[in-house]
Order: C-alpha cells, then sequence, then structure tokens
C-alpha cells in the first residue's frame, strides 16, 4: 500500500505502473495469497470460530500497533511495549488483589502505569534528545525488572468474580470484548489521524521535522504524546491478556515488540517516519494474526514459525521499499 | 604529537605527522572533548570496579578476575564486528543470534559428525561470514533498512539454530566435549591469561589498525559520515557495506564458538538479548547511530562497563531480575550525559563560520573582466564529450528527452533553463549516477558506457554538485583525496604524507582558505563548496561539469575559479558550466545552450546572445526587470531589533523596519544573515539584545511564539525547512495555519482547509493549480511558491524571507517578486536576505549590508549600486 497520510486523496501524477500497483495493492495480494494457503492446508481455518479466534489473537498486537504506528510515524520508535504490557497486566492483577478495589480502579491504574513509563520516554526522546531505539531498549529492562521487582517475581492469580475478566473473556453478542475494544481505539485513532491538529502534526513532524518547527508546531509535547499514547495502549493489551489468561506472569509480552513491529512494518509504515498511517498499521496488525493463527493450526513448529516471521518482515520492506524508490 | 585513538572522530592526516601548521581551536577543543568522554568513561569504570570491590568480598580476586575476562571477551569480540557495522552508519540485530548458531553447529559438528576440531571452528567460522554476508547483501543492494533486515534475521538465524539443536542428544548426561583442543579456546590460559582474551586484545588490535591506517577504515567513516558523498565518489559503497556485515557475521561466530568451548556445550539460551548489550556498549563507548564515528578503545570500553556491571550485581547479590532493571538504568544514564555533552559542542560548530571566512585577498580584482570568449575554432575537431539523442525518464515525466550536446576541448560551455528543464538529470547521466534510456555518450568520438561513478571518471569525467558532496567528519585533506588515497603495499594501507603533499598542492590552487587538516563540518559552507571543487581537481578530469558552484560563494572566491576554469580552459580541460546566473554565463563561458522541458532550445555562441534572448529562449516572454519604486513614505516602525548577540555570529546587530516597507540584507555567506532571521523568528536563543514590535517588548521563544505575534518565516533550504515532502500542496499550505483551519484549535475543518488552499493557488499562480498534488512533484518555483504562500493565508505584521529566489527559474521568480510587492503595498513589513545583490537592488526599498555579524551600512536604495554594497560586504579591500 503506498504511504498515503491523513489526506487520502493526494494525487501523484502518471498512471499505473507495475512498481505503483505492487506498493498500493500488494498487501492485499500477499494477504489473499495467505488466505488460500491457510485455508486449503487446514479445513477449520475459514470456520467463524477460527475467524473470532484470529480477532481475538490480533486484537493484543493491534491494539500496541496503533500506540506503534504513531511513534513511528514522527520518526521514533517504541521497543518497550512489550515490557509495557507486562506492566500494565502486572499492576492491573496486583490491584486487583488488593480489598476494596474495583475493576475500574484496576484498569485505571494499568494504564496510568503504562502512561507513565510512556513520559519517560518522551522527556528522554523529545527533551533530552537520546536516540529513541536506544531510550525505549533501555526503558524494555527496566520496566521488565520493574515487573520482577513488584512482582516478587511470582504469578499474581487473579481473585474470582466476573468484572474483570470480562475484558478479556467476555462477549457482547457474538465479538469478544477485547475485539470490541480494538475496533473502538482503531476507530478514535483514525479520527485523531485524520480529523485533527494532533493527528496532522504528527505526520507533519515525521515528514520534516525542521519545517515543522519552523511552522510553530510543538515537537517536543507531540512526540512525548505519542510514547504516552504508546505506553497507554500498550498496558491495555496487557490488562486484555491478563484477564484473559486469568493471572499475571513477570515475563509476559517478553518478544511482543517484535511482533508489533512487524504487523506495523508488513502494513507499509515506514520506519524512517513520514509514510503509513494507523489503517496500514491496523491492516499489518491483521496480517501477523492470520499468519500466526495459520502456523498454529497446520501445527508448525515454534521454532520454524520464528522464521517464517522473520522472513515475512525482510520481504515485506524489501518489496515496499523497492515499490517506493520506483514511484516518488 | 600523535592523538590517541581515542578521539571519536576519523583519524586525522595531521595528527600522525605531527602537523605542520595547527589544528584550528574548534577542532582542537572537539578532540579534547571527546578524550574526556572517553576518560571519563574509563574513570567512572575505575569507580564502578571500586565500589563492587568494597561491597563484594569475592570480586577482586583473581578467580573473579579470570572469569570477567572471559566474559568480557565474547561480548568484546561481538562488540568489535557491531562497531564496523555502526561507523558505516548501519545496524546488526542478529549477532546473538549468530552466536547461538556457530555455537550450536560446532557442538553438533564435533559430537554427532565427529569432526576434528579446527574443522569444526571452520566450519561454523565460515557460516558466520555466509550470514554476515547475507545480511549485507540485502542491506546494500536491495537497499533495505538495515534494522530491518538484522531484525528479521535475527528471528530467522535463531529459528534455524535451534532447529539444529538436537535435545535428545545434548541432554544425555556426561554428553560434554571433550575435545581437548576446542575446550582449550574457551578455558585455557597463556602465560596466565585466558586464551579468549588473548584473542580478543589481538582482534581489537587488528581491528583498530584497520579503521585508522588502511583506505577501508577512512572509506567506511567517509560512508557513515556521509552517504550521499560517498556515493558521488568512487567509494565502493555497497562492498563496505558488505563487508563491516561479514566481519559482524565472523566476529560473532568466533563468540560463539569461544562461549561453547567453555560450556563445553551449546546452549540453546545463549545470545538471547545479547544483541542489546553489544549495541549498549559500542554507544555508551562513543559510536554514533547515525555512523561516522566511533573508535575500538571507546567499544573496549563500553563491553568493560557492561561486563563489570553485570559480574558485580551477580556477586553481590543481587537477583537476575533486578539486573536488568539497573542496566536499563545505566545505560540510560550514560547515554544521557553523552546527549547532553554533545549539546555544548554542536553550538561551536555553527558559531565558528564567520571567523573561518578566509579575509579578502589582496591583488583580486573584484571587477567583472570585460567581455567574452571566442568560441572554439570551427577545425576544433572531434568534440572531447557528446551526447547524442540522451533519453531519460522517470515514470512519465520526460526528464531529458533527446538532448544532443557537445563540447570541445579547451571549452567552456554553459547550459541554462529553468528548473525542470532537464539539466540536473542530463548530468547526472553524465556522471555515471543515472544510466540513460537511450541515446549515446562519446568520448573523443567513440560511444562509451557511463555505467558508475568510478566509469566515469575513469573517462575523465569530474563532476561540482549543487548540493555539497563533502563528507563533515573528514579533514579537507581526505575529502579532496577520497577514493585517490595513495597507498604503501597491499591492505591498502595509506601513505600518509603523500596524501598530504597531493591535497595541499591542489588546496593551493584554491588559496588555501582553510588548514588542509581542518575537519570540513567546522568550515563555513562556501569554504565546504571549495573543497568540493577541490576534489573534482583532483580527479585531473579531461571534462569538468559545475552545477552551480558559485551558489555559496563570495564575489572573491567566484573571481578565482572564473581564474582556474580560464586554466583548466588553457590546459584543455573541457568545463560544462550551469549556472542561474546569467552575468557570470556572460562572463565565463564561449557557447551557451538553453534547455526546456527537457529538449534542447539552441545553442549559441555567447557573443551573439543578449541577456533578454536568453530569457526569452528559456522561458518564452519578456521579463520586466525595472526597479521597484522606492518608498520615500514615512513608514511606522513595525519591529526594531537592538544590539542583538549571539555567540560569534551576531555581535550586536540593530536594526529598524517599518510597516509597507521592504528592507533588504546583503552581506557574504556567513555574515550572519540567516542566524539574524532566524534569531528574530525565535528559532535560536539569544545572547543578548532587545527587539520590539509594534512599540512593545517582543521576545519570541520559539517560532510559536513569533507565529502568534504575527511573524513569519521563509527559509533558506527549501526542501530540508520549507516543505513537507509526502504532503499535499493543501497540507503544506495548513501547516503554521491550524488556528485558522481547526475548531477549538483541535478539529481539521476539511472545508476551511480547501478554500484557504484554492485561495493561495490562484494568488500565487501555482502550477498545476490542483491542491491535492504532492508538492515533491513540482518545480522548484513552485515549491518555493508554496512555501511563501503559507504565510501569506495570515495577518501578517512582518514577513522574514531567506533567499526568495534560489534555485528559482526566471517566470517564477517574477511571480514572487510581484507578491511581495503586494504584500508591502497591503502593510506589511518585509525583511528579505539574498546574496544576489542585483535582486536586493530590484526589491528593496531600504538596504542593510552585514559584515561579520554587524551591520556594515545601512542606505536608502536610491542612493545603491553594486560597487558600493560589495565594498561594504567585503569590508571595503579591493
Amino acid at each position: 500500500m503506498s504511504g498515503a497520510t491523513a489526506s487520502q486523496t493526494r494525487l501523484r501524477q502518471g498512471r499505473m505502473t507495475p512498481a505503483r500497483a505492487l506498493a498500493r495493492y500488494g498487501f492485499y495480494g500477499a494477504l489473499l495469497v495467505l488466505l488460500v494457503v491457510f485455508a486449503s492446508l487446514s479445513p477449520s481455518f475459514l470456520t467463524v470460530t477460527n475467524g473470532l479466534n484470529i480477532l481475538q489473537q490480533t486484537s493484543t498486537i493491534g491494539i500496541m500497533a496503533i500506540g506503534e504506528t504513531f511513534v513511528i510515524l514522527t520518526g521514533g520508535i517504541d521497543i518497550s511495549v512489550g515490557s509495557v504490557l507486562g506492566l500494565g497486566g502486572m499492576v492491573a492483577a496486583l490491584v486487583m488483589r488488593e480489598p476494596g478495589a474495583g475493576p475500574v480502579t484496576a484498569v485505571a491504574l494499568g494504564m496510568a502505569a503504562g502512561i507513565l513509563v510512556g513520559l519517560c520516554n518522551g522527556l528522554l526522546i523529545a527533551r533530552v534528545g537520546i536516540d529513541p531505539f536506544i531510550t525505549t531498549l533501555a526503558m524494555l529492562s527496566v520496566v521488565r525488572g520493574v515487573v520482577y521487582i513488584i512482582s516478587n517475581q511470582y504469578n499474581v492469580d487473579l481473585p474470582e468474580g466476573p468484572g474483570f475478566s470480562w475484558l478479556g473473556r467476555g462477549h457482547i453478542g457474538p465479538v469478544p470484548v477485547a475485539v470490541g475494544i480494538f475496533l473502538a481505539l482503531f476507530v478514535a485513532a483514525m479520527v485523531l489521524e485524520r480529523r485533527t491538529t494532533i493527528g496532522r502534526s504528527i505526520h507533519a513532524i515525521g515528514g520534516n521535522r525542521r519545517a515543522s518547527y519552523l511552522c510553530g508546531l510543538p515537537l517536543a509535547g507531540v512526540r512525548t504524546a505519542t510514547y504516552a499514547l504508546s505506553g497507554a495502549l500498550a498496558a491495555v493489551a496487557g490488562i486484555i491478556l491478563t484477564s484473559q489468561v486469568g493471572l499475571a506472569v513477570p515475563y509476559q509480552g517478553t518478544g511482543y515488540e517484535l511482533d508489533v513491529i512487524a504487523a506495523v512494518v508488513v502494513g507499509g509504515v515506514s520506519l524512517t517516519g513520514g509514510a503509513g498511517s494507523v489503517l496500514v498499521g491496523a491492516l499489518g496488525s491483521i496480517f501477523i494474526g492470520v499468519l500466526m493463527n495459520g502456523m498454529a493450526l497446520v501445527d508448525v513448529p515454534a521454532i520454524w514459525q520464528m522464521v517464517i516471521q522473520g522472513a515475512v518482515i525482510i520481504t515485506a520492506v524489501a518489496l515496499y521499499g523497492v515499490a517506493r524508490s520506483r514511484t516518488s | 604529537m600523535a592523538e590517541p585513538m581515542a578521539d571519536g572522530n576519523a583519524p586525522s592526516a595531521a595528527a600522525a605527522l605531527g602537523a605542520a601548521k595547527p589544528a584550528p581551536l574548534g577542532q582542537r577543543i572537539e578532540s579534547v572533548v571527546a578524550r574526556a568522554r572517553t576518560q571519563g568513561l574509563a574513570i567512572v569504570l575505575l569507580l564502578l570496579g571500586g565500589f563492587f570491590a568494597a561491597l563484594a568480598p569475592g570480586f577482586a580476586t583473581l578467580d573473579n578476575a579470570d572469569d570477567a575476562l572471559r566474559d568480557l571477551s565474547i561480548l568484546g569480540i561481538l562488540a568489535i564486528g557491531e562497531t564496523f557495522v555502526v561507523i558505516g552508519g548501519g545496524i546488526d540485530l542478529s549477532v546473538g543470534s549468530v552466536l547461538l548458531f556457530a555455537g550450536i553447529i560446532s557442538d553438533d559438528l564435533i559430537r554427532l559428525a565427529g569432526l576434528d576440531a579446527s574443522l569444526a571452528v571452520a566450519v561454523a567460522l565460515a557460516a558466520g561470514c555466509i550470514l554476515g554476508a547475507l545480511n549485507g547483501v540485502l542491506v546494500s543492494r536491495l537497499r533495505i533498512s538495515a534494522f530491518i533486515v538484522t531484525l528479521a534475521s535475527l528471528y530467522i538465524i535463531r529459528g534455524v539454530g535451534l532447529s539444529l539443536y538436537r535435545s535428545d542428544v545434548h541432554n544425555l548426561q556426561a554428553t560434554i566435549i571433550s575435545d581437548d583442543a576446542f575446550i582449550f579456546i574457551g578455558q585455557g590460559d597463556l602465560f596466565g591469561v585466558p586464551l579468549s582474551f588473548i584473542m580478543f586484545a589481538a582482534m581489537l588490535a587488528t581491528g583498530a589498525f584497520l579503521l585508522r591506517r588502511t583506505r577501508f577504515g577512512l572509506h567506511l567513516y567517509a560512508l557513515g559520515g556521509s552517504e550521499l558523498a560517498a556515493r558521488l565518489t568512487r567509494i565502493r559503497v555497497a562492498r563496505i557495506q558488505v563487508a563491516t556485515y561479514v566481519i559482524a557475521g565472523f566476529c560473532a561466530a568466533l563468540a560463539g564458538i569461544i562461549l561453547t568451548a567453555r560450556l563445553q556445550t551449546g546452549a540453546p539460551e545463549a545470545g538471547s538479548g545479547e544483541e542489546f548489550d553489544v549495541i549498549a556498549a559500542v554507544i555508551i563507548g562513543g559510536a554514533s547511530l547515525f555512523g561516522g564515528r566511533g573508535t575500538l578503545v571507546g567499544t573496549l570500553l563500553g563491553a568493560a562497563f557492561i561486563t563489570v556491571l553485570a559480574k558485580g550485581q551477580t556477586l553481590i547479590g543481587v537477583p537476575s531480575n533486578y539486573q536488568s532493571f539497573t542496566r536499563g538504568i545505566v545505560i540510560l544514564a550514560a547515554v544521557s550525559l553523552d546527549v547532553l555533552s554533545q549539546r555544548g559542542m554542536a553550538a561551536p560548530s555553527r558559531l565558528r563560520w564567520g571567523r573561518v571566512l578566509a579575509p579578502a585577498r589582496a591583488g583580486l580584482d573584484p571587477r567583472p573582466v570585460a567581455g567574452t570568449l571566442p568560441p572554439p575554432a570551427s577545425d576544433a575537431g572531434v568534440p572531447v564529450l557528446q551526447t547524442v539523442a540522451l533519453h531519460k525518464s522517470f515514470v512519465e515525466i520526460r526528464a531529458v528527452d533527446g538532448v544532443d550536446f557537445d563540447v570541445f576541448v579547451g571549452e567552456v560551455h554553459a547550459i541554462v533553463g529553468e528548473n525542470g528543464a532537464g539539466k540536473s538529470t542530463l548530468i547526472k547521466m553524465l556522471a555515471g549516477v543515472l544510466v540513460p534510456d537511450s541515446g549515446e555518450v562519446r568520448i573523443d568520438g567513440a560511444p562509451v558506457a557511463l555505467h558508475s561513478v568510478a566509469a566515469a571518471q575513469d573517462h575523465g569525467i569530474a563532476v561540482i554538485y549543487q548540493e555539497r558532496a563533502v563528507v563533515p567528519e573528514l579533514t579537507v585533506a581526505q575529502n579532496i583525496m577520497l577514493g585517490y588515497e595513495p597507498t604503501i603495499g597491499l591492505p591498502g594501507v595509506i601513505d600518509r604524507p603523500a596524501l598530504r603533499r597531493a591535497a595541499e598542492q591542489i588546496w593551493a590552487m584554491l588559496g588555501s582558505p582553510a588548514a588542509a587538516d581542518a575537519v570540513v563540518r567546522d568550515l563555513a559552507p562556501s569554504v565546504q563548496q571549495l573543497v568540493d571543487i577541490a576534489r573534482a581537481l583532483a580527479v585531473k578530469a579531461r571534462v569538468v561539469i559545475m552545477d552551480e558552484p558559485t551558489a555559496a560563494l563570495t564575489h572573491q572566491e567566484t573571481m578565482r575559479l572564473f581564474r582556474i576554469i580560464r586554466e583548466l580552459r588553457q590546459q584543455g580541460t573541457a568545463v560544462i558550466y550551469i549556472s542561474h546566473d546569467l552575468e557570470e554565463i556572460f562572463e565565463i563561458a564561449a557557447r551557451v545552450t538553453v534547455l526546456r522541458d527537457g529538449r534542447r532550445v539552441r545553442t549559441l555562441p555567447v557573443a551573439d546572445v543578449t541577456r533578454a534572448s536568453l530569457i526569452r529562449m528559456m522561458i518564452g516572454r519578456d521579463i520586466d526587470e525595472r526597479a521597484r519604486r522606492g518608498a520615500g513614505r514615512a513608514a511606522p516602525p513595525v519591529l526594531t531589533v537592538n544590539n542583538l548577540r549571539r555567540g560569534a555570529v551576531l555581535d550586536g546587530i540593530g536594526l529598524r523596519v517599518g510597516a509597507g516597507e521592504i528592507l533588504g540584507i546583503a552581506g557574504l555567506v556567513g555574515s550572519g544573515r540567516t542566524e539574524l532571521l532566524r534569531a528574530i523568528f525565535g528559532a535560536d536563543r539569544l545572547d543578548g539584545g532587545e527587539m520590539t514590535l509594534l512599540g512593545r517588548p517582543f521576545a519570541p521563544r520559539s517560532p510559536g511564539d513569533a507565529i502568534v505575534a504575527g511573524l513569519g518565516l521563509v527559509p533558506e533550504d527549501r526542501g530540508g525547512e520549507g516543505l513537507v515532502p509526502g504532503f499535499s500542496i493543501a497540507e503544506n499550505l495548513s501547516l503554521p495555519n491550524y488556528d485558522l483551519i481547526a475548531a477549538r484549535a483541535v478539529w481539521l475543518v476539511p472545508a476551511r482547509e480547501s478554500r484557504l488552499a484554492a485561495r493561495m493557488v490562484a494568488r500565487l499562480r501555482i502550477e498545476p493549480p490542483v491542491p491535492r498534488w504532492q508538492t515533491s512533484h513540482l518545480s522548484g518555483g513552485n515549491q518555493q511558491k508554496v512555501v511563501l504562500a503559507k504565510w501569506l493565508a495570515r495577518d501578517l505584521r512582518l514577513l522574514l524571507i531567506d533567499e526568495p529566489t534560489h534555485g528559482v527559474d526566471v517566470g517564477a521568480r517574477e511571480e514572487i517578486y510581484r507578491v511581495i510587492d503586494e504584500l508591502a503595498t497591503a502593510g506589511a513589513a518585509v525583511v528579505v536576505v539574498s546574496s544576489y545583490l542585483p535582486e536586493i537592488l530590484r526589491i528593496s526599498d531600504r538596504i542593510l549590508v552585514m559584515r561579520e555579524g554587524r551591520v556594515a551600512l545601512e542606505i536608502d536604495r536610491v542612493e545603491a549600486s553594486e560597487e558600493i554594497l560589495l565594498q561594504a560586504a567585503t569590508g571595503g579591500a579591493a
């Protein structure tokens, strides 16, 4: 898909060429191929139950991918999301165990923890000026350490009761709550991106930071906001996951950052900023969700799943890279 | 006076020789700071060691030292490979996986396949190199982001490695590697020192030699410092990039072998997370993820730091999970300090520009040499360079559409044309950067294939580009000889004295305006352009192509350049000269070719054309060149500036400009004009001075403040600071105007945005008049109109414009002048900075001349002339 920003109707000169077609429609083609391959390999793939499974799995990554997309659009990156996922879930679980604390408090505090981490990232990256890769990499370590410290390295069981577990295991009609949350957040993110000044600013800063500065855009504020958002959404994903599983495990979320980045990249968001959108980030999450679900159904050994995911990333980026260079 | 390796910068030729001229003060300060950073790191390391020794009884023991050295060797060897990659501007996240992979296959080969240890080691090392090469090829040939490629290969290699780990076999008790030779690698000692540490030290020494003394090392720093510059020279970018990844793969494999030997078994959890430690070690050691900087001594210290931290924490009983917390905090602290300490450095580089400018040299004649040059004699024979029906299209755009062109020995042939006429594309084809779609290029009548920069240079074609293609981190001498370094012997070891001599010889032709061992980053843009020119001269070309070479040059430097061009002519070199400045063409060229829309309109002897006829051929209509009527009316003051100071660049500037008035600011490059505008706009901080706006104190702390107060700034660098490339015309026009098009400052209203865009497109006559058109597809002139127009939508009190028509075609230029005029007539104050004196004289009511950060002259337009302005700008030396 081409790197369309908020204004989807930007015109480019010229007619469709193979490179352009690849950039715009290659993703859908690949997704189609994937669906066909898995459908033919496994009879239970194209069922409604499995479809809902896919959406459920996608929701976790998808929610994080929304936040990560905003960060990457400004030219940054957030590698700490896996640890923040763990933190959100762990904080929520610990709060739930306190007498008198309800699910609402748990969720609020879990998200607050995520936002706090995001603000720290934003402070170090946007105000002190450290490279985002290094900062969020270090934060990944720090936050994981915090998770272990506050849990004393033990799993934390959730107390029995419907309130909290509704998030991860409840349904609204046929749709799992987690999926509903993902869709709601997705819609909100699209509105933010296309219809608000902050959404436009995110694209502007990613496209040309110096020009944005000279036009009076609040660089540090916007960038910090993207990291805070990323932290909040990672925490939400962690809360949902903990609710699904029924307990908070200290190592939960380890390695998820790579899945999230893979999703965003496959969708077509450029790691250098300025190209991509929330829409393509979400579509990329679906792709990764389908891929992981399909591989599990076809009994691909876990080790080879890793290999395939890596190959998918390289192929996607190579093709997008080639397509982009041919169209500009 | 040899600089220690830990200077964080590329090797300096002067340092090794004992400099004849002292390095400029700025450069000395920077290397002192870099050394301090490394020394600071060493001190912190000692303190840390002392801390742990005090707290943990087992820390300061020989056993622990032995253990720690082995840990350090493994991390250190990994980090050596990563350092090469990072200096080149890349990154390798897969090193942990390669370590795992090599460890497991060497274990499998010895225990399952019964191979001899040395053979197993060889295979494992080869595997590491191959995996590295794969990474390198994907990054350099397919041009995929290194981060993504190595991230993906991290997955893939780990997966394949784990699948080779036969846990059924490995978990059998008492089945560990028993090959003594192999075990010795990981566990043995030589003279009491662990063998692995000796190996690490040896590799460190070899690597350091490679980086500091060989061509490979210099080119690696060049590539990391400026990939653009590297690609425009003979440097074999792809080869160097692949080589760095192969080195990283080799080092990772070696580290894996050592680890396996130490544990006597392949370990499936090995290497996981190792890449983070490695990168941390390299960054803490002083390398930059942007490339072009880093040393192996720094890496050694960084790796030692991480090792001591890990070991110490384990020994004082910190649980492993808390360790992850402290490691993260420590890395953050180290890198924060690094960044903050560098903040103080960034400013001095900019501040020095004004000072480094060479004073006006005696003996230079500032008046243009009268007369034009005769065309080559009709019996000049075969042209030295000729193009026949050259075609080049980009997607739908016919950039060059069947161009026939030739230039003869000893001729200066100028090419003129509006932006988008095809000049740049033509040059790039002659330079070997682009390949023509069809048509021929002939040298001395014989067709040649210019498929690479090296090929073009081998055929004797050298190009001086509009964008400065210099490597900022290297010295003047290194830049001049880039790709042509004289070497001693086989491994490409650079002959430093010879390099210096050769560079100085060429530099002297340009008047040696800076020390040959000055780092280019510290020099003024005009001097940097001279370095570029010097490099073209070093190539000893038969044809030199110059694309807007005088854009950043002072008048004296331009005259000097013309002198050089005349000398080149005498020597039989042909010169192709591209310029927007028609006066220069009349002065220096024999023939001129006009390009329009990718085609050649006409080629004529310069003696047979006039300025007007040239312009007519370029755009097809006449230009109104009358001067603007001078203001002469009382102008209520809008802005007053008093005693503005900023470092060494602004040295007490005072000015005033009134409503409806256009103030032109002239001056040499480096006199502080751009900095003045930025300071007024709140984009840079001031050291002193006051401003008032409409009579009230005015002290903007950011561009946002200035914009709210009714100011606007059109920056000098349109591409880098003026437009967001992926945005449409409308989106770019809205950039500073969200307060105008948003409801409650948050919600964008599409209808308001389209109205604003439509208005501006019409008013500025932007072509094509489609607000949804992407600005990166507009011509330079139309892009400049967009940059200007976004301010016109506002209620402006004062518009600051830096180089309104730089790189803009003649037609668009006129429209921009018209708009500026209208703006002033409507009551706004306008300040225009320009390097083109006729332009200043054309549009200003009053003129200020700046020199070295101060106002040298303030004069009304009616009393001014080019000579007066020039004299004031240069200090009156003639």
